[in-house]
């Protein structure tokens, strides 16, 4: 039943069996921006004069405002908040995950972990900018210039983040200098098990009204796989979850989806509408 | 000689002595000398093999699992007090007073860039099945137990050295695991 090849790669990797997951509840969120803050903050984002100009910002969280209709009337007008950061996609198979920006890397600077995360390295990253291009998401930012921290700004910074150099691509993680921190403390205490570990991003640990909810996919008594199956849940821009399952297995024969690993959760149908390409 | 040659070649000479010395100096950094920067004369073999200190007397850990590194010279003075009771010459050594913590930092050949995220308490609680370490200090770090004057491997650790062990003992060598 088993080929050699699965048995060699169950054999390299026996430790990690987390896959990380985020479900975003956008009935819940508020819209408050705590999260694009501590985000920013945790992983040290530069700040710059002009942060209005959107195509050279550096974030990893983006809030978008969206609204139903931009013609709309009084009583029908509708608003949510979409907090946006990179939706950690792993392609149609989990086990040899393929996500858009990791096949298209010339340098392998971004990976897919043994955790489901895909890892942004920036000291290999030339700057191509073609992952840039190829994610669905926009999730990936570039660093135009060199990150200025004025004052006393430079004591304030994490020192778990380095600060990326002008000239490479950088994205969110899922806080995973937070997963070492975490399993650097279950070691000190003795918890050698490195799936013992858990952690909690810092866009989800700000979050006040508990909308976002971070945790494992594989483990299916976790929070955040309950909210994967829930009736309300959906994912960016990925129509194909509304297709019935064997017109789903049919196009993933035919094309590599993204697949991604954060699911939203609305009860609104007109954000479930916006999701499709009119 | 040709007085033009003497004239030449004296200043030439000169000039080519002031260069590498000058040169030699700067190239410090990137692990052309021999001696750690903080130039105290540390026996490891005397506190190692004579005292019995283990590494983790001076090269500990926080309570959160965080490595301390190259211990200050503060800590030194725990046991070197000039007044301690202890009338032992070894805890009476003046010479600790000239240094400062706010110095230039211990040089170190396995110390790494700011990108790569190391837990010494990940690594060296690592464990075979059968209860034995995967690695002890002197895998990246040479036999420190037998260094008497300070003396460090020369060059900088690259990320292959990591990337072998990694291969050898089974450890997933995934960008992220040590990157972030």
């Amino acid at each position: 039943m088993e080929h050699n090849e699965s048995a060699n790669i169950t054999r390299k990797a026996p430790a990690m069996r987390r896959r990380w997951g985020m479900a975003i509840d956008l009935d819940k969120c508020t819209g408050c921006g705590n999260c694009a803050i501590a985000c920013a903050q945790e992983n040290n984002m530069p700040i710059f004069k002009d942060d209005s100009d959107l195509p050279k910002r550096v974030t990893f969280l983006d809030l978008m405002k969206v609204t139903n209709d931009r013609d709309a009337q009084y009583p029908n007008v509708h608003v949510a908040y979409i907090p946006k950061m990179c939706q950690q996609c792993e392609g149609n198979d989990p086990s040899d995950p393929k996500p858009p920006c990791v096949s298209v890397c010339p340098v392998v600077a971004t990976d897919v972990g043994d955790d489901g995360v895909v890892s942004q390295v920036w000291s290999r990253c030339i700057g191509c900018r073609y992952c840039q291009s190829s994610c669905p998401y926009e999730a990936r930012a570039f660093n135009w210039w060199k990150p200025r921290n004025e004052g006393r700004f430079q004591e304030s910074l994490n020192p778990d983040v380095s600060i990326a150099s002008r000239g490479t691509v950088v994205k969110c993680t899922f806080c995973s200098h937070i997963w070492k921190r975490e399993r650097d403390k279950a070691v000190a205490n003795g918890e050698l098990d490195i799936n013992a570990v858990l952690y909690t991003p810092a866009c989800v640990a700000s979050c006040p009204t508990g909308a976002m909810v971070f945790g494992d996919l594989n483990d299916p008594n976790s929070e955040v796989s309950r909210l994967s199956r829930d009736r309300r849940a959906f994912r960016l821009v990925h129509t194909i979850d509304e297709k019935p399952a064997d017109e789903q297995k049919r196009l993933r024969g035919i094309k590599n989806y993204p697949n991604p690993k954060v699911y939203y959760l609305t009860s609104q149908q007109w954000i479930r509408d916006m999701q499709r390409f009119r | 000689m040709k007085r033009s040659i003497v004239l030449f070649m004296v200043p030439f000479i000169i000039c080519t002595y002031i260069f590498l010395v000058i040169f030699g100096k700067a190239c410090g950094d990137f692990g052309m000398d021999v001696q750690a920067k903080r130039g105290i004369p540390f026996n490891h073999k005397t506190h190692v093999q004579v005292q019995k200190y283990d590494c983790d007397t001076c090269h500990g850990y926080y309570e959160n699992g965080r490595f301390i590194g190259i211990p200050t010279v503060g800590t030194c003075k725990n046991c070197h007090a000039p007044n301690s009771e202890t009338k032992s010459v070894a805890m009476r050594l003046p010479y600790l007073e000239m240094y400062k913590d706010n110095e230039k930092a211990w040089s170190s050949y396995a110390t790494q860039p700011p990108l790569v995220y190391f837990s010494h308490k990940v690594v060296m609680g690592s464990k075979y099945q059968d209860g034995g370490n995967k690695i002890a200090c002197g895998s990246c770090h040479g036999d420190m137990a037998n260094n008497t004057d300070g003396a460090r491997i020369k060059g900088r650790m690259g990320m292959g050295v990591c990337e072998d062990c990694h291969d050898a003992i089974n450890v997933s060598n995934k960008c992220a695991v040590c990157h972030d």
